[in-house]
């Protein structure tokens, strides 16, 4: 209960202008019946934003994971989106990774369960989910 | 007397020794031998393995209905599932005003000229001697159907039955069943007595324990008390199916079991035997409440003392085939993944012992399982359609599904390609398990998979989602809105996930919560959702509301149905969907009636107006050269061994008499072939009619097996005789090789990717980047045992636009295909760059066929029937497909079949003979064409330039034309073995670029210019 309250407090609108001016991570799913995605983005500076929804979305932040942390992860993110983009098979359910930087995004989609992304997306994946999930209940300092 | 051009006019035919060639004509030819190569000279650069794809058939044609359809718009009669080789399901449309429906014809004459009318495509002989009518039904609407039982020479042939329907006009409306057609002669003089077939059986039941005597009054209750025994042909599912002469024993030892045996009355072999009596086992129904408190009338199914929710009552249900209750086939069936999710992922049976289901874990399951059966019926009832595949495939629901990423409760439901996965919701949603309209959603995704398998991005991926939910809306049809039984007021203030009557769903934007536009004006262009695939399905969703308000939902579901399963592909857009939707209203109601006008005014209202729709299916221009045919002459008495021969001539000139061992490989301009020689060099040769044909080692290691040239002649790919899973690719320009590792991309039940062990046969697309290739794959299934077969995959070898290798993603031609089934021998139409030929072979049936596919549409035909590997070529305007037939007695010669206009099939009963003591004809013409704007997409305007050269050929001087606005930096000058033998830096703007090669011997060259990653190419010969 505690770790909500401190996130509540920790909840700022995005006005998304350190999204536009720095190099960032998406990492997101959705589809389904619903249609609605929940993407994540993660900037150099350590910040997480997330929004859920369908179509342009709105994001907003809600905190912060170390600055180390999230080099490696954009490093990592940005390295399998140069090497496998443009990869685009979305499924039903769907997934991706983005590395966006000075406004040239590079994604790669997967979930279309026969044309499968190599294992090497899926780890770097699970893991910025893995750091992004542990960051919601986190305060900002 | 065959019409036969003999290659070799003045051999003697006494001299039959023939050229010795690896066998190549069956799949067990094609595989490698243990044997280690050395590829190290090569330093060929390793590129990783990448997982990802090009361009797929989405389904295979072994699991399509599509695959014995016979032609749409041509035959009252129409196959709607096959069983593999015969048709099981046949519709006819007739004219109620044809002069031949005469009221009260007699049934029996009704029924077997319905049998001859059907012949054809039931491959049947005479139907009025091979069948015989059981019984005569009729109903209530003065139908006719009739039961009759099929005899081989006068011996019923045992589950051989066929059901004819007739209209009350004696004409024949549709037909159903199972039958047979022998393959070879079968001998119905049976070598053992039925007495001895009996004998047979009872030492077989007393093997298992002593038999008590039955009393006379057990007697008086079972029907085989004295064993009997009936001459049947049964049809044995052994190692390979076949129909053997068997007596058919039933014996009933006693009063709890009725034994049936099948004797080999030729062999006294046991076939089967079974009890036929089931004590408890089997389909069940029951009543419970569903999630919405509504009780329902559920299917469940009984093994032993437990109850599944398991439903083997619909019509596609097969029994023989089922494991029950685990693997039904053609089953409906419902299972718990009790909320497990990641590697800890588990699926249980929801089971009870008492058939009772009155908890909430059981209303959800009462409610997937139900709403999947409504599904099932809706599409059977209304479109003719068996299942999801078509094809009576089963159906599985999955409830108690978490969130895949986290495992927290899933606010959602969804399709995975294989089943329907329903969350429990959270904020938005209750279980959605509870929603017809929800079932009927995921399972149209199906549909549409087995279907036009729309892409799911894009406008195509808005037609996904709104057909998705259309026909979720027809099943749930007492109003337009989609979710209202599922959502959560809160979340969703209007009460619906969306609404075809109203897109908007009360709200203004699109940030408003369950927002759609309804008006192309509206049209969500970002790139959020895959482009907007469940935002932009307002759009059409409202088209279809609009077009049911104005004639009906029924008809407007038939019309687009018929749009989806007949005229979309995988690329249409909503264009594409206006199109497909009048054409069907035209082919459902006619060209002008009310229902074709009305589907324009709808698409109109919501601004997919009148135009001109995509074509995703271009063809290339048609090579301009004159047309030859290569073919490798076997008849050894012949030192020659490849020969050029024009088509429609008999002449023919004789180019080398170096063995080979593959097929020779031609460049798009026919310039030169490449092949691997007998001494396992990679030679080329030059194929340019009226040129020399110098021939030259291209690469010398003695380890190669396969080869293939790019259709510009620039990279070659290359396998080695060794079994590694390595694909080499050789670029002329950088003189470097590239190494790709192969892999399977993709799996099918039951077995993981992984598995490939080697390419063999190679062709390079028209594009210039992607190797189709055949793969020998050995891999084990669920229970340990090797499967081996070959399937055809693409290779992202080469990357034009960066000028480099590939990154080498593989796809597969087929996700997965069955037992038995190998493909391989792949080559691309010469127009149309998405139509492949390539043969397959049944191993179960020692059948061979030539196959053909169009990626863009999914579907696959039948080109000809083999019986050998027939290594296929296109010709010049796809008209024709030669390749390699089996003479006998290990010869074999050459020919070809005309094609259909959908250059997959062909209606030729035989092939036309081309050649003698031959084999791997290969089409090409000596012309230039332009290939690269019209396949590519991926050659963009700013990395190349065009380069044409003048007088070519030439003597001595050659002058390259460029670009004005182009300053060729470097210019260098190849010959034919990738050697660059002229080079000059330079800077040059515009006009012509003379270049003198006084130096150079006759031949080929291939000249490049290029400025950092601005690049031209032209090829000139020079003369001698």
């Amino acid at each position: 209960m505690k770790g909500v309250y401190f996130f509540a407090l920790a909840v700022l609108i995005c006005d998304c202008s350190s999204l536009a001016q720095d190099k960032f991570i998406s990492v997101g799913s959705g589809g389904g019946f619903a249609g609605t995605s929940t993407v994540y983005k993660v900037t150099s500076k350590g910040e997480v934003f997330k929004g859920n929804g369908v179509g342009d979305i709105e994001f907003t932040l809600c905190g912060k994971i170390d600055r180390a942390k999230a080099k490696e992860i954009i490093t990592k993110v940005s390295d399998q989106a140069r090497a496998a983009s443009p990869f685009s098979h979305p499924g039903n359910l769907y997934y991706f990774i983005a590395s966006t930087e000075n406004g040239n995004e590079q994604t790669i989609t997967w979930g279309d369960v026969d044309h499968p992304v190599a294992e090497e997306v899926k780890k770097v994946y699970d893991e910025v989910q893995a750091s992004v999930n542990t960051v919601e209940f986190k305060p900002i300092k | 007397m065959k019409k036969v051009y003999r290659l070799i006019l003045t051999i003697s035919l006494l001299c039959l020794v023939f050229h010795s060639v690896e066998a190549q004509h069956t799949f067990e030819g094609k595989k490698r031998k243990m044997i280690s190569v050395n590829t190290s000279s090569l330093h060929a650069r390793k590129i990783p393995p990448r997982p990802t794809s090009f361009q797929r058939i989405s389904q295979s044609i072994f699991e399509h209905n599509r695959k014995f359809s016979v032609g749409r718009n041509l035959s009252p009669h129409r196959v709607l599932h096959s069983d593999g080789r015969h048709p099981a399901f046949i519709k006819s449309s007739r004219n109620m005003n044809s002069s031949r429906a005469i009221p009260g014809k007699d049934p029996r004459t009704a029924c077997f000229a319905y049998l001859e009318e059907l012949a054809p495509l039931l491959q049947i002989q005479n139907g009025s001697e091979e069948f015989s009518i059981e019984n005569i039904k009729s109903d209530k609407d003065n139908g006719t159907h009739i039961r009759l039982q099929q005899h081989y020479k006068g011996v019923a042939v045992h589950g051989a039955e066929i059901m004819v329907h007739l209209n009350s006009y004696g004409e024949g409306m549709a037909f159903n069943g199972k039958y047979v057609t022998p393959a070879e002669e079968i001998d119905v003089v049976p070598s053992i007595d039925s007495q001895t077939a009996i004998n047979k059986a009872k030492i077989d039941i007393f093997k298992s324990g002593p038999v008590r005597s039955l009393t006379s009054f057990e007697k008086r209750l079972i029907e085989f008390a004295e064993p009997e025994a009936t001459l049947c042909i049964y049809e044995d599912r052994g190692l390979v199916t076949s129909l053997v002469l068997a007596y058919r024993v039933m014996y009933s030892p006693a009063i709890h079991k009725r034994m049936e045996y099948f004797i080999d009355a030729h062999t006294g072999n046991i076939l089967r035997n079974s009890n036929t009596i089931c004590l408890v086992d089997g389909p069940k129904t029951t009543s419970a409440n569903d999630l919405n408190g509504v009780s329902r009338t559920v299917h469940t199914y009984q093994v032993g003392s437990g109850y599944y929710m398991l439903d083997a009552s619909r019509s596609m249900f097969n029994a023989t085939e089922s494991v029950l209750p685990d693997e039904p086939v053609g089953g409906i069936l419902t299972v718990d993944m009790d909320n497990t999710f990641g590697d800890d992922a588990a699926i249980v049976h929801m089971v009870t012992g008492d058939n009772v289901w009155n908890t909430s874990n059981h209303s959800k399951a009462v409610s997937a399982h139900f709403n999947a059966g409504m599904a099932y019926e809706y599409f059977l009832t209304n479109h003719e359609r068996n299942s999801i595949n078509g094809q009576g495939g089963s159906m599985i629901s999955l409830i108690n599904v978490s969130d895949p990423e986290n495992g927290n409760p899933l606010d959602n439901a969804f399709w995975n390609g294989k089943a329907m996965f329903y969350g429990n919701g959270i904020i938005g949603f209750k279980p959605l398990a509870g929603g017809l309209d929800v079932a009927g959603h995921e399972m149209t995704h199906g549909v549409v998979e087995n279907t036009a398998n729309l892409e799911y991005e894009g406008e195509s991926g808005a037609i996904n989602e709104s057909m998705a939910d259309i026909f979720g809306s027809m099943m749930d049809p007492d109003d337009w809105e989609i979710g209202e039984d599922v959502v959560k007021v809160a979340a969703f203030p209007s009460g619906a996930l969306r609404s075809l009557e109203d897109p908007h769903n009360g709200g203004t934007s699109l940030g408003d919560t369950g927002f759609q536009p309804k008006h192309v004006n509206e049209k969500y262009n970002g790139t959020e959702d895959n482009g907007g695939v469940h935002i932009n399905s307002g759009i059409p969703n409202h088209a279809f509301y609009r077009y049911a308000e104005a004639i009906t939902r029924d008809k407007a579901a038939d019309v687009f149905y018929k749009a989806l399963d007949e005229y979309l592909t995988k690329s249409s857009k909503f264009i594409d969907l206006r199109l497909a939707v009048i054409a069907a209203a035209g082919d459902l109601f006619g060209p002008t009636s009310n229902e074709v006008t009305q589907a324009g005014l709808a698409f109109d209202a919501v601004g997919i107006t009148n135009g001109q729709g995509g074509d995703y299916e271009e063809n290339l221009p048609e090579n301009p050269g004159n047309e030859f045919l290569l073919v490798y002459n076997t008849f050894q008495g012949d030192p020659s061994t490849l020969y050029r021969a024009p088509v429609n001539s008999a002449a023919v000139n004789p180019l080398t008499t170096t063995e080979f061992l593959c097929r020779p490989s031609v460049t798009d301009d026919g310039s030169f072939a490449v092949f691997v020689a007998g001494d396992k060099t990679i030679h080329s040769i030059i194929t340019t009619p009226g040129e020399d044909p110098q021939e030259f080692v291209v690469q010398d290691e003695t380890i190669w097996s396969k080869v293939a040239i790019s259709k510009d002649g620039k990279r070659m790919a290359a396998v080695t005789e060794a079994q590694i899973n390595t694909i080499y690719v050789y670029d002329f320009v950088s003189e470097e090789w590239g190494e790709f590792t192969l892999y399977n991309p993709t799996y099918s039940d039951g077995i993981n990717s992984g598995g490939a062990e080697y390419a063999d046969a190679l062709e390079w697309d028209y594009s210039g980047e992607f190797v189709v290739y055949d793969a020998f794959n050995r891999i084990q299934n669920e229970s340990g045992n090797d499967i081996e077969y070959w399937d055809v995959n693409f290779i992202h070898a080469w990357d034009i636009a960066n000028n480099d290798f590939g990154d080498g993603r593989i796809s597969k031609l087929f996700s997965s295909l069955p037992e038995g089934v190998s493909i391989g021998n792949p080559t691309f139409a010469k127009l149309s760059p998405h139509i492949l030929a390539f043969d397959m072979v049944d191993a179960l049936n020692d059948a061979y066929y030539v196959l053909g596919s169009n990626i863009e549409t999914g579907e696959t035909d039948i080109i000809f029937t083999n019986e050998t590997l027939g290594f296929p070529s296109f010709n010049k305007d796809d008209t024709r497909v030669a390749f390699t037939l089996d003479e006998g007695a290990g010869d074999y010669y050459t020919g070809f079949v005309n094609l259909n206009g959908n250059k997959i099939s062909s209606s030729d009963a035989d092939a036309t003979d081309l050649f003698a003591t031959s084999q791997w004809p290969v089409y090409f013409s000596s012309g230039s064409r332009d290939i690269d704007d019209d396949v590519t997409g991926i050659l963009t305007e700013e990395n190349t330039v065009r380069l044409s050269c003048y007088p070519n050929p030439f003597v001595s001087e050659l002058l390259l034309e460029l670009p004005p606005d182009f300053a060729a930096d470097r210019v260098e000058v190849m010959n034919l073995l990738g050697q660059r033998v002229y080079t000059v830096v330079r800077s040059s703007s515009g006009a012509s670029l003379p270049i003198k090669l006084d130096n150079l011997p006759g031949g080929q060259y291939v000249i490049h210019v290029q400025n950092g990653k601005k690049v031209g190419a032209c090829r000139a010969v020079k003369m001698k």
